[in-house]
């Protein structure tokens, strides 16, 4: 097996050129620090497997940062058969310091220059030939996006596996009397035979430099694995290099890298007037304004739920009809006859379990769309960069957010995020704050709840969840940021704002439709079997009667605890909580199994359909959907704003998970205020049960009880200051 | 017969959900755990325990 891997800088596209290469579907974002762990891709090419590991992005090497570590322990440990360094071909000099840093390693490297069709556009000029030697490796232009240079890249990547399988002792391009001092220093090194076991681990060049910059984590790695103590070795060459340039030697050795990078950009590349970022600046005049940012942000996101629930609301619908009316009919036609226990698992347990949760797959598409569209604009970091003054509040900065916002696609990736901040305990600040960010889990719940009690209300209550969240984090950051354990290092934000681009669509599409299709896959089987087990506590021991079921027994058990909620007053309501541990949708599809719709009674005979009759008719409804859906994302106007169609419309067509919702509390005025304290308990109680896994794994066992208890106190007095104070405007 | 149909199905849905809801709970699923699969895995430290 071949072993390619890819190093850079944050957000030059390494992931982008992975996927572009193997036909993987690895996470893409224009925001650095997408991947903070390494993550691989394999496919075979003439019989042999080539196995591409995308490596976190990073700016130097250093062992201060976990994603620097694992980037520098993979190289060095692994020992990759080739490295691709991707280069941003607009931001060569920045991007060629690690180039450098990874010469040192010595493993045979090719690069990259990712993102040249830009460097084009703005009619820069490379002078290719000079380039490479001066480089001292091979080079290739690319374009992920534009599936350009692939090709040729593989190709010499291959060949350069192939051909080269020790390491390389790279010129690092120092100037000469640097250069000959090092030498003098690797000549000892390679002679005295204590070295000779670590020779055949590490690289000459990054043995000899690590040493003299007095590298922490390698001198301890040295100790620990050949017992030698290299902390005062060369003591005296290190001084006399000090004196003779005055700087310490880690600023020595950082200015010659610096030097040779702006040294090959001065003699190869030609830049015109253009500039990369003129674009981005006239953008981020109006969008990081420090009077209108921030209400930009909060009005994006409105028109940004606006369009995700208008555009979704009549798929839904047609999905939840299509559950009921088609595939419900003709499932229980051809159950007769069966036992009713059979009926009643098939019909109610798994149709109604699976088919409630399928329900949202439209809105799923929808906010995985927009949320493609964000992440690939630019946009993001720079909600960063505007929170930041909200953030010191907390001790943290803005950086801290990055995590966050990642929280509201999915809390998982979120809590592995928080590996990007510097400093252990902003890190377990960040994690206890990120699991209240809405993910896309929680969303069907509310689409469900929404569209039950607050018809037209449905995309502004959304938004409110949203926020809701965004404000129990920061007021959660803010109480524990006076202990100790969770007292952050004050520092400033240093993040880099990329450059907007206009989101390629078939990057935006695939990560779509791959968490669309993740989304239907765990609604079948993980939730599913959820589902299952509580069809089964439904429906026992009462055969069917969920009113005096296990469930309904457990529910009524907990409800005076929860009473001040308001929504603790249906045995529904409160047993939905505890496998909603599990996963969040499970709520939606426990909804359909338990709720039933009440079938008005009707004097005149049944209509006789047939079949196809059916299914033509469901075919004639999709296509009135999709039109509707059209209809629904580009027409809405600022005085009816967060309008999405009314549940009239919707139980027009409808008949099933949303009308059975409603008679939770039918005809009480209070009904919404309590639909609204159920959805406020399920956004900020205990994360699903994958998100805890990865809290322990980041911060251990006792660092997930904390976290579990935070979030079995918050939401319960969330709950019920809402419900309590909601309703004195009731009285 | 149509009863056994029935069940046979029922059981078959089980089975794969079952399993997937094992792995889900082990910290095993999403990435695989199976022989190649665990290196893409974030929770590999717990694929075969």
């Amino acid at each position: 097996m071949i072993k390619i891997a890819f190093a850079g800088n944050p957000n030059v596209g390494k992931t982008a050129l992975i996927n572009a290469l193997a036909g993987s579907k690895l996470k893409v974002g224009n925001w650095p620090g997408v991947t903070v762990e390494k993550k691989e891709a394999n496919f075979t090419l003439n019989g042999e497997e080539i196995n591409l590991v995308d490596l976190p992005g990073v700016y130097s090497l250093s062992p201060y940062s976990l994603e620097e570590k694992v980037t520098r322990d993979y190289i060095i440990y692994e020992k990759p058969d080739v490295i691709i360094n991707v280069v941003e071909s607009t931001n060569i000099e920045r991007n060629l310091y690690l180039t450098t840093l990874l010469k040192e390693l010595g493993r045979p490297m090719i690069i990259a220059l990712n993102f040249y069709d830009e460097f084009e556009k703005l009619e820069y000029k490379l002078d290719i030939k000079n380039f490479k030697e001066m480089v001292g490796v091979d080079v290739v232009q690319t374009s992920a996006i534009k599936n350009r240079g692939l090709k040729e890249l593989l190709g010499i990547a291959l060949e350069t596996a192939k051909n080269s399988q020790k390491d390389v002792e790279y010129s690092l391009g120092f100037d000469t009397s640097l250069n000959k001092d090092i030498e003098k220093i690797k000549e000892d090194i390679k002679h005295d035979e204590k070295y000779k076991s670590i020779l055949k681990k590490y690289n000459i060049n990054f043995i000899t430099i690590k040493i003299l910059e007095r590298d922490s984590y390698f001198i301890e790695k040295i100790k620990s694995e050949f017992n030698l103590d290299l902390s005062k070795e060369f003591e005296s060459f290190k001084k006399k290099l000090e004196e003779k340039y005055d700087e310490d030697i880690e600023t020595i050795f950082s200015e010659r890298r610096h030097g040779v990078s702006r040294g090959i950009v001065q003699k190869t590349v030609t830049s015109s007037l253009k500039s990369r970022l003129d674009f981005t600046d006239k953008i981020d005049k109006v969008l990081l304004n420090k009077i209108i940012g921030l209400p930009l942000f909060f009005l994006a996101m409105g028109l940004f739920m606006t369009m995700v629930i208008n555009g979704s609301a009549p798929l839904n619908d047609w999905v939840d009809g299509f559950i009921n009316n088609f595939v419900g009919k003709y499932v229980g036609e051809f159950l007769i006859g069966t036992p009713d226990v059979l009926q009643s698992l098939v019909i109610e347990g798994i149709i109604g379990g699976f088919g409630g949760v399928v329900v949202f797959v439209p809105l799923m598409l929808f906010l995985y769309f927009f949320l493609g569209l964000l992440e690939e604009s630019g946009y993001m970091t720079r909600v960063a960069f505007l929170m930041d003054k909200i953030m010191r509040k907390m001790g943290l900065n803005g950086k801290a957010f990055v995590p966050m916002i990642i929280g509201f696609g999915c809390s998982v990736p979120a809590i592995y995020a928080t590996r990007t901040l510097e400093d252990h305990n902003s890190r377990k600040l960040t994690a206890v704050m990120a699991p209240f960010m809405s993910c896309g889990a929680r969303l069907p719940v509310y689409g469900l709840f929404t569209a039950a009690f607050f018809g037209n209300s449905a995309g502004f209550v959304i938004m409110s969840l949203y926020f809701l969240g965004i404000v129990v984090a920061m007021i959660t950051g803010m109480i524990l940021k006076r202990f100790e354990g969770f007292k952050a290092e004050e520092k400033a934000l240093i993040i880099e704002l990329p450059p907007y681009r206009i989101p390629s669509l078939k990057v935006v599409l695939n990560s779509t439709l791959d968490r669309t299709a993740s989304y239907i896959k765990k609604a079948g089987t993980t939730i599913l079997a959820v589902l299952m087990l509580l069809w089964a506590l439904t429906y026992f021991p009462h055969k069917g009667d969920t009113s005096r079921s296990y469930m309904a027994s457990v529910g009524r058990v907990i409800a005076p605890i929860l009473k001040p909620t308001g929504f603790a007053d249906r045995w529904e309501t409160v047993a939905a909580i505890i496998p909603s541990i599990a996963a969040k949708e499970v709520v939606v599809g426990f909804m359909a199994q338990v709720l039933k719709v009440e079938e008005p009674e009707s004097s005149e005979e049944e209509e006789v359909t047939t079949f196809l009759g059916d299914l033509k008719g469901q075919g004639i409804d999709l296509l009135i959907a999709v039109k509707d859906s059209a209809v629904g994302v580009i027409s809405f106007s600022l005085g009816d704003i967060f309008a999405p169609p009314s549940v009239e419309e919707i139980e027009e067509e409808g008949t099933g998970i949303v009308s059975a919702t409603s008679s939770l509390w039918p005809n009480d005025p209070l009904g919404p205020l309590k639909a609204y304290s159920f959805m406020a308990f399920i956004l900020l109680v205990i994360p699903c049960i994958v998100t805890l896994a990865a809290i322990k794994q980041e911060f251990g066992y006792k660092f997930m009880g904390f976290v579990i208890g935070i979030m079995l106190v918050t939401p319960y007095i969330v709950s019920t200051f809402i419900f309590q104070v909601g309703r004195l405007f009731f009285l | 017969m149509k009863t056994v149909i029935v069940v046979i199905i029922v059981v078959v849905i089980g089975y794969i959900a079952f399993k997937s809801l094992y792995k889900y709970m082990t910290g095993k699923s999403g990435c695989g755990c199976s022989k190649g699969e665990a290196k893409n895995c974030s929770f590999k430290k717990s694929c075969g325990k």
